[in-house]
Order: structure tokens, then sequence, then C-alpha cells
């Protein structure tokens, strides 16, 4: 081998041992991700940095071994491609060795695929219970209460605003009350389809206050100060499913208990989170579906889809007026 | 170019009339069908496959027009469109800017006519219908009327889908995505019914296609033609057709079901208790008669679509093995188990629906099974990508436009497939699905891997197709501006995916911070894709041209090995091959062959006879 690409070769593992280690001090060295918040989040980016080093691993190799062919084997006069069908001993060898790394990783990444949706948290760990609807397009939470039951008259509602304190996790029921909706927490890397008909059950931990995310870049690159985690809406939904955004504000214990007393918090930044209300003092009719969804199925009003108003399938149909 | 003349001779290309004229005798008797017979109810398969590759070319800048909406929203958000595109946005929407409502229209028709109305049309319907009969030396498709209709079923989807865009507007178009999930799909406009009986139809159409290509396969090879000499084309179009006639009825009978629950309030999909309507006081309670199951739509859609996606790729992979073996002079490294590895993906292919629905609400049970399935699927990719790096190996290759196309392909596939493990992954992919991620992985295999194929085979069977070359100065232009765009385009998006961005989002600059920091990128991805759309003009321009003023074709212009080279002139005349079927005697591989001194060893050459006298018999 000549010497250039001996010092190639070199400086190419010189590159690759500086890039690992630099892996192995920070969940994100590369800022691929938005900040983590949760400890799902560092697990889940650990995971992806596997996946990244060996996949990028292979792609470089694939698409340099290519170039490499290309040139080498260029057409040159007088020179005869090589007749051969095939080898056995390679075509084992690259069968088996990207079949044993897939089979790792599958077996690899179960445990946390367990933890992120199998293993609820258990009793002891304090989790805080809330119950989130989604509709086109907003976000609301239901929270228990005093009386940690649901559906009682004390349960407590917030619109768009979902408030849990900091290192608990947070155990929640997911519903959807007309189509599909995601529930997407990029910073905690955590997704979940809000299905109608099915109550999803969700958990995350939430291990980082809000207002200490770091500033983010505008797209100008001014600094800009977000004190919430966002909440989006990541299954296409309707014609605003764009405008879906909620706020996630991770406080701590005492400012959740004020919160969920009714009082006002108000954050460092001088944000004050809106206060939630009573169950009581609801009143446009969905709040009311809401607050009985458990007794939805007696409802008897069978609506066709909107368009179809008064087609001759609804005959008992009256629609409604607009 | 590089492109010898033919020394057609000892190939079996001039065969004489005079022996064995029984067989097939009547074809040579049939007299010149009229205009119509010829270009529009034609029964012939070349004539079929034309009008397939014309038909989804022009498909093709009706979906690209329509990602180009989509990428301008995202480029220069909620800003009137300038330039002709504005136009006639305005013109056929009335709005310039992109609204939530064009938005979603506008990425919903894209995937759906590029998927159903180009990708499946071009690669099975125009490459398997010109290509097979003239691989495996038949004269015609084993059914010809049903061919005939399989094409013309197209057009009633193609009316369909597009009358689906006007029909009450752009709020009453399609806007649930390609995907069409219910119940969002269920309360959409009249439009979401013309998109699922579109769809239907174009599914009926693959369905005829395939039970013709496996008929045709199975039963009409040449004499000699053993399944195991089959080009890689004529095995990829066998078992992508075995996969859509076994997955095509699923999604059939999902878009009827969807059909009956709008329609007929069958309520299949539809829960209890459903609630709709955005002003509460005007429509509280719109329930719908419930007992259906949302999640039982997306298990039936992928259970067709995971293994449409395959039916979308499989074709191209054979291309393109077809294309690297021809100029690298090599064989096919590995002819067995790349056959094998496409049988392997077909197989697994059926048992992966469920990694679409990983944070659907399935049992992560369940989708732990899936993950291990989709992680296998990634196993004979890799064989085939390794085997078709090991053809190249010690090769003598030669780069002309079709051999770049199809290097394009294997490195453009590469990207795509890598970055399917990473959705593989559940855990990962609870970050990123349903974000630009997915929406690169999808590009990266769609147009990196099967559009790059068929420009790859446009460019490669172009002179077989109108016996005249393509323009290939314009061609090699073509592919470096495609493929610097592509990835400019595309590329990014594998970042701002991981960044959180999600996909099928009208304007989430001004309702999410975090997003709205990644505007410039998403700017570099419209700049791109804007060049991206507009170099294929480039391409059109040359299939029109070349086909009235390419330079003139010999029969055999690569020194191809297969039988549509060597048997057929260029364009072959109906019936293909003159009075005589073409025998066998190899595979399509022996390129560089110790056995005779050209580079090439046609699959019908009779070495036991002298060069130049009469092959096949
Ligand atoms: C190496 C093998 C592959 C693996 C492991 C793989 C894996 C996946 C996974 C897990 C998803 C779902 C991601 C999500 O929505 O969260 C996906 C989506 C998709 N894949 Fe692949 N894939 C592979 C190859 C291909 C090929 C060859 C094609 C097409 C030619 C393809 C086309 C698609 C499409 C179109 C989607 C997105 C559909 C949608 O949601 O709109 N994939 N892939
Ligand atoms: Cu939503
Ligand atoms: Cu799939």
């Amino acid at each position: 081998m000549s010497s250039r690409a001996l010092a190639l070769r070199w400086s190419c593992a010189v590159a690759v041992l500086v890039a690992a280690a630099t892996t192995a001090l920070a969940s994100d060295p590369w800022g691929l991700f938005p900040e983590s918040a949760s400890l799902e989040a560092d697990r889940v980016d650990g995971l992806t940095y596997l996946i990244l080093w060996i996949t990028g691993i292979t792609l470089v190799g694939v698409q340099v071994c290519m170039l490499w062919f290309l040139w080498a084997y260029r057409r040159k006069d007088g020179v005869r491609a090589k007749h051969t069908h095939g080898n056995h001993t390679v075509e084992m060898v690259w069968t088996v060795a990207p079949a044993a790394i897939l089979v790792f990783l599958a077996l690899y990444q179960m445990g946390l695929w367990k933890d992120l949706k199998s293993s609820k948290p258990g009793d002891n760990e304090n989790a805080v219970a809330v119950r989130i609807y989604a509709k086109q397009f907003e976000w609301m939470f239901r929270y228990p209460g005093p009386d940690a039951q649901f559906d009682t008259a004390d349960d407590i509602f917030s619109n768009k605003t979902l408030v849990v304190p900091v290192n608990h996790p947070v155990n929640a029921e997911l519903r959807a009350m007309d189509v599909i909706h995601s529930f997407y927490l990029p910073n905690m890397r955590f997704k979940q389809d809000a299905v109608p008909g099915l109550h999803g059950r969700i958990w995350f931990r939430p291990n980082k206050l809000s207002i200490d995310r770091k500033p983010l870049r505008s797209s100008r690159g001014a600094e800009v100060k977000v004190d919430y985690f966002d909440i989006v809406c990541a299954e296409l939904c309707g014609s605003q499913h764009t405008t879906m955004a909620a706020k996630l504000y991770v406080v701590s214990d005492d400012e959740f208990a004020k919160w969920q007393k009714g009082d006002e918090v108000t954050l460092a930044s001088g944000t004050k989170i809106p206060r939630p209300s009573r169950t009581d003092a609801l009143q446009s009719p969905y709040d009311f579906i809401w607050s009985t969804w458990a007794m939805q199925d007696d409802l008897k009003v069978v609506a066709p889809p909107k368009w179809h108003k008064g087609g001759p399938f609804y005959p008992d149909y009256k629609g409604d007026e607009e | 170019m590089n492109a010898p003349a033919s020394p057609g001779a000892h190939a079996g290309g001039a065969e004489p009339h005079a022996a064995h004229g029984h067989d097939h005798a009547g074809h040579d008797e049939h007299h010149e069908p009229g205009f119509f017979r010829k270009y529009i109810w034609s029964h012939d398969h070349k004539m079929i496959g034309k009008q397939f590759l014309i038909t989804s070319l022009v498909w093709l800048f009706v979906g690209g027009g329509l990602a180009l909406i989509v990428r301008w929203q995202l480029g220069f958000p909620n800003e009137p469109i300038s330039g002709p595109l504005g136009s006639l946005v305005e013109a056929l929407w009335g709005t310039r800017t992109v609204n939530g409502d064009v938005y979603n229209m506008a990425f919903t028709m894209h995937a759906s006519i590029m998927i159903f109305g180009v990708i499946i049309p071009m690669l099975v319907g125009a490459f398997g219908n010109y290509l097979t009969p003239l691989m495996i030396g038949a004269r015609d498709m084993a059914f010809p009327f049903l061919n005939a209709l399989s094409y013309w079923f197209m057009w009633p989807a193609f009316l369909l889908l597009t009358a689906s865009m006007f029909i009450g507007g752009a709020s009453g178009a399609p806007a649930s995505g390609w995907t069409a999930y219910p119940p969002l799909s269920y309360l959409a406009g009249q439009g979401q019914t013309l998109w699922s009986l579109g769809v239907f139809l174009a599914g009926a159409s693959s369905i005829m296609g395939a039970v013709n290509y496996i008929t045709t396969i199975v039963t009409m090879r040449a004499p000699g033609m053993k399944f195991f000499r089959m080009p890689m084309t004529v095995w990829a179009i066998f078992i992508t057709s075995i996969l859509g006639l076994l997955a095509t009825p699923v999604i059939g009978s999902a878009q009827i079901m969807l059909t009956m629950d709008r329609v007929f309030g069958s309520s299949f999909f539809i829960p209890k208790g459903l609630v709709q309507g955005t002003d509460p006081d005007l429509n509280p309670y719109q329930m719908a008669s419930g007992g259906g199951a949302v999640i039982l739509y997306q298990h039936l859609f992928w259970f067709y679509s995971h293994p449409a996606v395959y039916i979308m790729i499989l074709p191209g992979m054979g291309m393109v093995s077809d294309i690297l073996a021809t100029f690298s002079r090599k064989p096919i490294f590995g002819y067995r188990p790349m056959v094998y590895s496409i049988g392997g993906i077909a197989g697994l292919g059926f048992i992966v629906w469920g990694h679409h629905m990983f944070q659907a609400g399935m049992n992560p049970m369940l989708g732990m099974t899936f993950m291990l399935s989709t992680m296998m699927i990634a196993l004979p990719s890799a064989i085939k990508t390794f085997n078709w790096l090991a053809t190249l190996w010690r090769g003598s290759i030669q780069f002309t436009v079709p051999m770049c196309y199809a290097l394009g392909f294997v490195s453009m596939f590469v990207i795509g497939g890598l970055s399917g493990i990473f959705m593989a992954a559940t855990p990962v992919d609870m970050h990123i699905h349903d974000t630009y991620f997915i929406v690169a992985h999808i590009h990266y295999v769609l147009f990196g891997g099967s559009l790059f194929a068929a420009f790859a085979g446009i460019y490669f069977w172009f002179p077989k197709m109108f016996g005249r070359h393509m323009n290939y100065k314009l061609g090699y232009l073509h592919f470096a501006i495609t493929f610097l765009a592509f990835n400019g385009t595309f590329f990014v998006m594998h970042l701002v995916g991981l960044g959180g961005m999600h996909r099928r989002t009208q304007d989430p600059y001004s309702y999410y911070p975090y997003i709205e920091s990644m505007l410039p990128e998403n700017r570099i991805m419209t700049i791109s894709a804007i060049v991206l759309g507009f170099t294929q003009l480039l391409f059109v321009f040359n299939v029109v041209w070349s086909m009235f003023k390419g330079e003139k074709a010999t029969q055999n212009p690569w020194n191809c090995n297969s039988l549509e080279w060597t048997a057929a002139p260029s364009p072959p005349p109906h019936g293909n091959f003159g009075p005589v079927i073409p025998t066998v005697y190899r595979g399509p591989y022996e390129y560089s062959s110790p056995e005779v001194a050209e580079d090439w060893l046609p699959q019908n050459r009779d070495l036991a006879k002298p060069a130049g006298a009469p092959a096949g018999h």
C-alpha cells in the first residue's frame, strides 16, 4: 500500500475515534434532536446514535467502495471483465454479517420499547394522572382534582395548556373525539396517536423545568426564549391541523399544587400560566360532552357526515340549521 | 455514444423466414391495423406498454406540480406563489397563497398520483408490458384483450382522481393524505368518494395486469428459457405480480368499505361516540352510528400498501440488475441469491405492514413482532446491494446514461434502505414517525430508487421501443442536475425530521418556534425542488424529440444478451420475432465469457453452430 493511502487510512481511523469519543460524552453531540427533557428522550437518543453509527459506517463503506470500483474498473482498451458468477464464501459472509447486526439491533431495543409503551409507572412513583382529549383542532386536559377520581364534580380542565410537575411520571389517558390526532412531544421523543374509540394509556417522565429550556434560534438567527415545551399534533387531522399546538409547562411541585388549586402561577420569565377551570363552570355543549364522556353511549343522535345532511339514507335525521 | 453497430447476424436477429414457418405462421398475415386499433384500442403488448409509459410521464408532471405547491408553502410560507404555477393555482382553486385546504389537497393528490398514477403504471404497466414477452421470447401477453382493458381501466381512475380535486373546490377535494385514514376521510368532502373509486379502479387495473404477467411468464417462455435463465427484470415482474395479485384486492375492499361508510352510513371504520364539528353551538353532537374500528382501516390499507412499496421497487431492482451487468460487461454477481432475495423481500413484505402503525395504538407486543420482521426485510435488500457492488468489481464499466442512472439508483437506494432501519427501531420511530424523516425515506426509495430506475430503463430501452437513440448529451445533463437537486431536496429532510418537524403541516412556522428555526433549510429544499422539477422538462423534451429526430438505432446497440435485443429488430414488429420463436441456450448474463471472442454471448446463440449461421433452432 502506498504511503498516501496509509496516511489516509490512519487519518480516517483517528477521525472516527474522535467522533466516537464525543458521542460518548454527550447524549446528542451533533445536536440532531430538539433539546431533551425526559428520561426516555436520552435513551431514545442513545439508540438513534447507535443506529446512526452502524448505518453511517455501512453507508460510507458502500459508497466509497462503489466509487472505487467505478474508478478502478472503468472501461480500458484491451482489458476484459472478469467472468464470474459469484462466490459462495463472500456471499455467505455478507448475508450472515448484516443478519447478525440486524438481529442484534432488534433484540437490543426491545427493553426500551417495553419501558416506553408497556410498563406504566408504578403506584409508588407518585405519578400525575391526567386525561388528554384531542379534537379538531385543540388539546384539552382534564385532571381528577382533589378527590383523585376522574368524572367527578371537582375535576379541573385546562385548554391548550398542560401543566405537570418536574420529575414525576405523567400517567395519561389519551382520547380523540372526532378524528385521529397524534400526541407528540418532540422534547420527550414521545408520540402516540389519539384514536377515536380507543383509550390510550401513555406516560412520560419529564426531568427538566420548561423555564430552563435553552433559547431557540429564529430563522433570522435571533435568540428566542421559550418557557414551555411544545405539544404537537403529528397526525393530519383536517384543514387547520397545523394550528393544533399546545404548551407543556413543566413546573416545580409547589407551582403545580398552586396551579391545581386555581391560583395564578407566574413563571420567572413573567409568563402567567392560564388558570384551569372547574367542571361546573363549563358552559358549552362540548364541555358538557367531555364531562359526561362516560355516559356518551346513551346519546342517540345519529348524524351523517356534514356534506350529506338530509340525504336519502338518514330519513330520521332532521339536520341542523345552517 | 460508443454504441457499436450490431453484428446482428450471429445473434440470430436477421432470422431467415424460410425454416419452421409453420410456427405461428398466422402472425405474418396480419394486415396493418387502422389508427384506432393500432394506437388506441391496441392489443399489442408493446403499444400498451408505450401507452402506459406516455400516460405516466404526463402524470409525473401533474404530480410534480402539486409537489411544488407544497414545497412553495414550506419554503416561502404564506407568500403568493409566483410565476405561471401561481396563476394556474389561482385559476383552479381561487387562491395564490397556499391555505390549509389547498395545502392538504396538494400533498394528498401529489402522493396519490405519484403512487397510483405514475410509479406503479410506469414500472409495472409500461416496462412489465413492454419487456416481459420480448425477454422471455413470447409473441404477446397471454391475454391481450385483458391487457388492453388493464390500460383502459386506468383512464376512469385518472378522470376520477382529476375530478376529485375540483368537485367541491379546494375544501371538497381529497385532503386526508394518500393513506386516507378514517374518520378524517369519512368526514371529508365529495372528492374523497371519487378518490376511493379512482384508487379502486387503478387497483383493478393492477390485478388484470398481474394475472396476465404471471400467466405469460409461467406458460409462454421460449424453448430453453428455463426459469433460472430469465433476466432479473422478468423475475422482478413475476414476483411483483404475485404481490400485486394477493395484496391489491385488500386495498380495493378497504376503499369500498370506506365508501360504504361515507355514502350508506355502514360504519365499518367508525366507532360509537364521535363528536364532530368545530362550532359547538351549531353542531353539538354529530354522532356516527358506531360499531366500527378506526385501526381496522389501517391494517387493511397497509396490508396492501406495504407490499405495494415493493411493487414499486422490485421492477426497478430487476432493470437495474440487467443494466449494471450489461455495462459492466460481467455476469450479474450471484444470480440465484438475487432471485431468492427478491422472493425473500416479497415473502417478508407480507408480514411487516404493522411498522406503519407502531404509534397508532396497536398492542406494543404486536409492534415488537413487526419490528423484528421489518429488521429482517432489510437483509435481502442488503444482499442485493452487495451483489450489485460485486457485479461492478473487476468489470469493464461503461458510463452510459442508463448506467449512470442505474448507479444512482444503487447509491440512493442504500440511503433509503438504511434510513428504514431507524424507523424499524420502534423507540426511534416514536420520535420520527410522521416527521420529515419519513418523507426523506420515501423519496430516497421511490424517487432515488424507483424513478431513477425508470429513467435508466427509458434511456436503455428507448432504442428498442422507438428505433431511435435518445440524445445522450442532454441525458448526462439531465442525470447530473437531477442527482444533485434530488439530494439537495431530500437529504436535508432527514435532518429537519430528526429535529422534530412533522409532515403534512401547512404552516408549522407560525405555531412552533422550534420549527421556525428550520425555515432556511426548508428554503434550500424548496429551491432544489424547483430546479429538480424544471430539469424534468429537459427529459420530456428529449423523449419527444428523440422519438422523431433521434439517431437511428441498430438492433442491439448495447451488445446485450437478452432476447429483446438479440432476436427482435428495433422496434420489434407485431408478433415480435419473425416466423420462428428463438431458442434459448443459456442465461442472460454471459458477458466476457471465455467461450467466445466478443464480450457478449446472446441467450439464443447456439455455440454448436458456426458463428454467422442462423441461430435459434
Ligand atoms: C430496507 C428496507 C426498508 C425498511 C426497513 C423500511 C421501513 C419502513 C418503516 C418502518 C416505515 C414506517 C415509518 C413510519 O411511518 O413511522 C416505512 C415507511 C415507508 N416506506 Fe419503507 N422501508 C424499507 C424499504 C422501503 C422501500 C424499498 C420502499 C419503496 C419503494 C419504501 C417505501 C416506504 C413508504 C412510501 C413509506 C411511508 C408511507 C407513509 O407513511 O406515507 N420503504 N418504511
Ligand atoms: Cu390534530
Ligand atoms: Cu412499509
